[in-house]
């Protein structure tokens, strides 16, 4: 038994088998993988999936404690033996379930689903039971299929760790923990093992969940609501409804969950979508589409092992082809900042990650002063617009170039024209409508109007636009129908949206953006006046 | 370079593609969604356009959460509707519009509107 002292918990009791295992390359590789992107704005947010994996095992083991009170009282036809093991496995997935995670953490988790196109199958193969692999590839896979880090995540364990596993079975449990892959049985068993599986992976509040929350509040100095952890965990519990088997809280532990929900809310609204960290993840993840474009095989599973894979790199150096071959292990941050930096120097965008002298600043500063320039002198129907012509606009020019370019300049603006007439002469051989091909001459009005803009402040016709989701709380979830309060004086369970008096979001637009800019000395910018060119753009008749 | 297509992506453009049909239809199943994509992302993919088709509960929430006033998303029946009021032309608008000549061809392939019983 190893005790780690810890900021949020005091000490951390690892016992011998988890030591093993946290003392391997693999899980060793998570102190390379910063939990946020927050750190451009909140320097001391250094933390990183290593702490966060313990983090999370530390109150998995609570929670799932706390849950097995239940089982005194009645065994649900579990074995004393058969509940060690499941207890085993969930403590397991609880320190595991991020050791797949990309580089970057959830910036680059969408290259694994480029470089691993057959991620389910890889999955399926290593877990190796009929009845998950019917889970993974059902219809509604489409709709609540798991993260890419959490397949990976289960499929890196699984391989790295089999002592782990005494059969498919023990395997199948532990990869439905990670992934959120529920039994959904009538089986009462395996209803149990479902809410089980929930304690780590929820969509409303879980130990993953709750450990950021606090963690992440805590090393950035955001610390706005109470979190009574105990008062949570010891409300965790069963509760049988309508012949069903729920994961559910006793009423002690509703105020907790509010607070949970509010601290989330306020690390979305406030953190999550301050402008520096968009503008930095959009850099990063330019950096990253370069990388994946020139280095094949950096985000495959291989690259994530100790063994490590060839990776074969061609890119443009000075006008010629360079091929060369890299051996790459343990991906993590350093290896991706060490390639941005040294083969993408000349890449002004990547530039920006490495030097703030050089980096845009947005025009409005935040949701607010966004709401301010535009919400209430445009329509609920003109302000829609404009959110969407902007939005597609961002996304067409990443398309536009040879290379990753998310840049409105000069350059694109040929392209964007280019782009019309093709349109057109598709259009003409009757390959596309003509709605269809109208579609262009939007994003070249607008780019239009960007020119005009910077001509008119004085600043050079260089943008970047950000689309950033407005603020929705968590509090109007959907899944709020399913999270049970149990109230056993009354005897009687109820949904927290019938109990909880919280204040509910107003349904409203759900996306804004941000429009990012160079300084230029001497040069103050009249944001009103650049939101008055913009609105008045979306009255001009074509 | 790779471009991440979405759940949200393929119910737009598919729904679009019902619509504009001479049998307007405003609802796709999840199965059609499937099939629709794996077509768009191999003709992407043969014109050395590279393509991966995410689809995640977070995917899935995020079109809950960002595009409610759009699709109705129905887990029983596993289809995905266009809401009462939207038309294919506020689809184009939306979602339609951020494609390029080259994605706007692989969703409208004969292959991939034959998956949706697009004649």
């Amino acid at each position: 038994m190893k005790r780690i002292k810890d900021p949020i918990y005091g000490y951390i009791e690892i016992d011998d088998d988890a030591v093993k295992i946290i003392d391997t390359a693999s899980f060793q590789r998570l102190r390379n993988i910063v939990q946020t992107s927050y750190v451009s704005l909140y320097p001391a947010s250094h933390h990183n999936r290593f702490i966060h994996s313990l983090g999370v095992y530390h109150l998995g083991k609570k929670a799932i404690r706390t849950l097995l009170r239940s089982f005194k009282c009645k065994p649900y036809g579990f074995t004393d033996d058969e509940l060690n093991k499941y207890v085993r496995l969930f403590e397991f997935a609880c320190l595991l379930h991020d050791v797949g995670h990309a580089p970057f953490s959830h910036t680059g988790e969408n290259f694994y689903f480029q470089a691993n196109s057959n991620l389910k199958e890889l999955l399926c193969d290593c877990v190796k039971d009929k009845a998950f692999e019917e889970t993974v590839f059902a219809k509604n896979s489409i709709v609540k299929q798991a993260a890419a880090h959490e397949m990976m995540s289960a499929i890196v364990a699984i391989n790295t760790f089999p002592r782990i596993f005494r059969n498919k079975k023990d395997k199948e449990f532990f990869a439905r923990c990670i992934t959120g892959y529920l039994y959904n049985s009538v089986d009462k068993k395996y209803k149990i093992l479902d809410c089980i599986i929930q304690l780590l992976n929820s969509s409303i509040i879980d130990m993953d969940r709750l450990d950021y929350v606090i963690r992440d509040a805590q090393t950035i100095g955001f610390n706005n609501v109470a979190i009574d952890i105990e008062r949570l965990i010891s409300g965790i519990c069963i509760i049988e409804r309508d012949n069903n088997i729920l994961l559910g809280y006793d009423k002690s532990a509703l105020s907790v969950i509010e607070n949970v929900i509010f601290a989330h809310d306020s690390e979305k609204k406030w953190i999550q979508n301050h402008p520096t960290i968009l503008y930095e993840h959009n850099i990063l993840q330019h950096g990253m589409r370069c990388i994946n474009r020139d280095y094949s095989k950096l985000f495959t599973y291989q690259a994530l092992t100790q063994e490590g894979i060839a990776v074969e790199i061609k890119r443009e150096l000075d006008g010629t082809i360079v091929n060369d071959n890299r051996h790459i292990a343990l991906v993590a941050d350093n290896d991706i900042t060490y390639i941005m930096k040294y083969d993408y120097s000349d890449d002004l965008l990547i530039g920006e990650y490495f030097s703030r002298e050089k980096r845009r600043h947005p025009i409005w500063k935040s949701e607010a002063e966004y709401r301010a320039l535009f919400d209430s002198d445009l329509g609920e129907e003109k302000l829609a617009l404009l959110e969407s012509s902007f939005s597609s606009l961002e996304k067409f020019i990443e398309d536009l170039h040879v290379f990753p370019c998310p840049i409105i300049n000069n350059e694109t603006l040929a392209l964007v024209e280019q782009q019309e007439k093709e349109f057109k002469e598709k259009e003409k051989l009757g390959l596309i409508s003509d709605k269809d091909s109208k579609l262009v001459s939007n994003h070249l009005k607008w780019i239009r109007l960007l020119q005009n803009i910077a001509n008119e402040n004085g600043i050079p016709f260089n943008f970047v636009i950000v689309t950033a989701n407005k603020f929705q709380s968590g509090f109007i979830k959907p899944d709020l129908d399913k999270l049970y309060i149990d109230f056993p004086n009354l005897g009687l369970s109820r949904p927290i949206k019938k109990v909880s008096t919280i204040l509910t979001a107003s349904k409203d637009r759900e996306q804004f953006f941000y429009l990012f800019c160079y300084a230029k000395e001497g040069v103050k910018l009249n944001r009103v006046k650049i939101a008055d060119m913009i609105k008045a753009e979306l009255f001009t008749t074509d | 370079m790779c471009k991440f297509i979405g759940i949200e992506d393929l119910a737009a453009n598919a729904l679009i593609e019902l619509l504009d049909a001479s049998a307007p239809m405003r609802k796709v199943t999840f199965r059609q969604l499937i099939d629709y994509g794996n077509v768009v992302i191999k003709i992407l993919n043969d014109e050395s356009l590279s393509a991966v088709a995410i689809y995640s509960k977070d995917r899935t929430e995020s079109l809950i959460r960002n595009y409610s006033d759009f699709f109705d998303v129905n887990f029983d029946e596993e289809t995905i509707s266009l809401c009462e009021g939207k038309t294919a032309e506020d689809l184009r608008i939306h979602f339609r519009s951020m494609l390029t000549i080259d994605w706007l061809l692989a969703f409208r392939n004969k292959l991939a509107l034959k998956v949706l019983g697009i004649k």
